[in-house]
């Protein structure tokens, strides 16, 4: 009889035992999530703040980059002063291939800014809208800087006339 | 006649079974919270672990970058002040080389009927792609065929004149590079 006594006794004190150290890791674990959410909130300030300085050093990065960067655009696209007579060239033969031949060329020189001289062109072309539409494709097709500002056409009869205000730039 | 025992030191009987089962149902129950216990402490130092792994940047790192921020900003904004009417105008020139007259040429002959002879045409290199246009129709179908294909590029029509068998029209609508 006294066996059984001491047995459920034993067994009693180990449930006790076990459910105080049960409740006691569920208030540990309500204590640590506390502490947690903190934790989590200045992690994540400093995540934002971190993501916020890369951003800033990316782009400071990239503001060193573009001197370089416009300098080899003005070398490529800009049509420089000794181009310029090539570019000419390059815009009679253009007219002449597609049947226009000589056409009275207005050249405007306006004041140079940020590096940049502009040049306006206007001249009128008449002739067929196949040739027309032709020689705006082979300028259009140029890689330098110089491009269509204004086209007008206008059919009359079998004719098409453009009044074509053109732009290039020139660099230094 | 029955005796009725009536001694209270008397021990009663144990039944060895129902004691086993209910012993048996204490030590299950002992062991149950002891292994929720266990599973909880358990769970708590894997986050514990896994939020070590995920640290953010330290409180020394923090406040490099708090010192480190404004410069950062103060050398952007001056580049910005040097730098940027050059980009602009490099980014304004490389906007007007990217507009294609033969594009909108090519679009027109594509939404233009048989029917409808275009008898002026203006196109300018801005970013909206106004083309502005005078058109001959010689039906109301032809006509209107061509309003609904121009519908969605903002149409505008400024003047419709109707006369013996040909509807002249001036309109214009936009079509900006991103619709070619």
């Amino acid at each position: 009889m006294k066996s059984y006594r001491v047995t459920v006794k034993v067994l009693l004190a180990l449930l006790a035992l076990s459910a105080a150290a049960c409740l006691l890791a569920y208030a540990y674990g309500s204590v640590q999530d506390m502490a947690r959410q903190g934790r989590l909130q200045r992690r994540a300030a400093g995540r934002v703040q971190e993501e916020e300085f890369n951003r800033l050093r990316a782009e400071l990065a990239g503001w060193e980059k573009l001197p370089a960067d416009l300098r080899q655009f003005y070398r490529e696209h800009v049509i420089s002063m000794d181009d310029f007579a090539n570019f000419r060239r390059d815009l009679n033969l253009c007219l002449d291939d597609n049947g226009f031949p000589a056409p009275s060329i207005t050249f405007q020189f306006g004041k140079r800014s940020a590096h940049l001289l502009k040049v306006t062109m206007q001249f009128i072309l008449k002739g067929s809208y196949r040739n027309l539409k032709k020689f705006i494709f082979d300028m259009e097709g140029k890689p330098k800087m110089q491009f269509f500002n204004k086209i007008d056409l206008s059919a009359g009869g079998e004719e098409v006339t453009g009044h074509f205000l053109m732009e290039a730039y020139l660099g230094e | 006649m029955r005796k009725l025992p009536y001694n209270l030191a008397r021990v009663r009987p144990v039944n060895g079974r129902a004691f086993a089962l209910r012993a048996a149902l204490l030590a299950l129950l002992a062991l149950l919270f002891a292994a929720l216990a266990a599973t909880q402490l358990a769970a708590r130092r894997s986050q514990a672990r896994l939020d070590r792994a995920a640290a953010g940047p330290g409180q020394p790192q923090r406040a490099a970058m708090d010192q480190e921020t404004p410069l950062l900003r103060q050398e952007i904004a001056a580049r910005k002040k040097s730098l940027g009417p050059e980009l602009a105008a490099a980014d304004s020139l490389i906007a007007r080389k990217s507009f294609s007259f033969v594009a909108r040429l090519d679009f027109l002959e594509a939404v233009s009927n048989p029917g409808v002879r275009v008898r002026q045409l203006s196109l300018a290199n801005q970013a909206n792609g106004r083309v502005v246009m005078s058109i001959g129709a010689g039906t109301l179908k032809e006509l209107f065929a061509l309003y609904k294909k121009l519908a969605p590029y903002e149409l505008v029509i400024s003047r419709e004149t109707q006369t013996e068998g040909q509807y002249l029209v001036d309109l214009s609508f936009s079509i900006p590079n991103e619709k070619l």
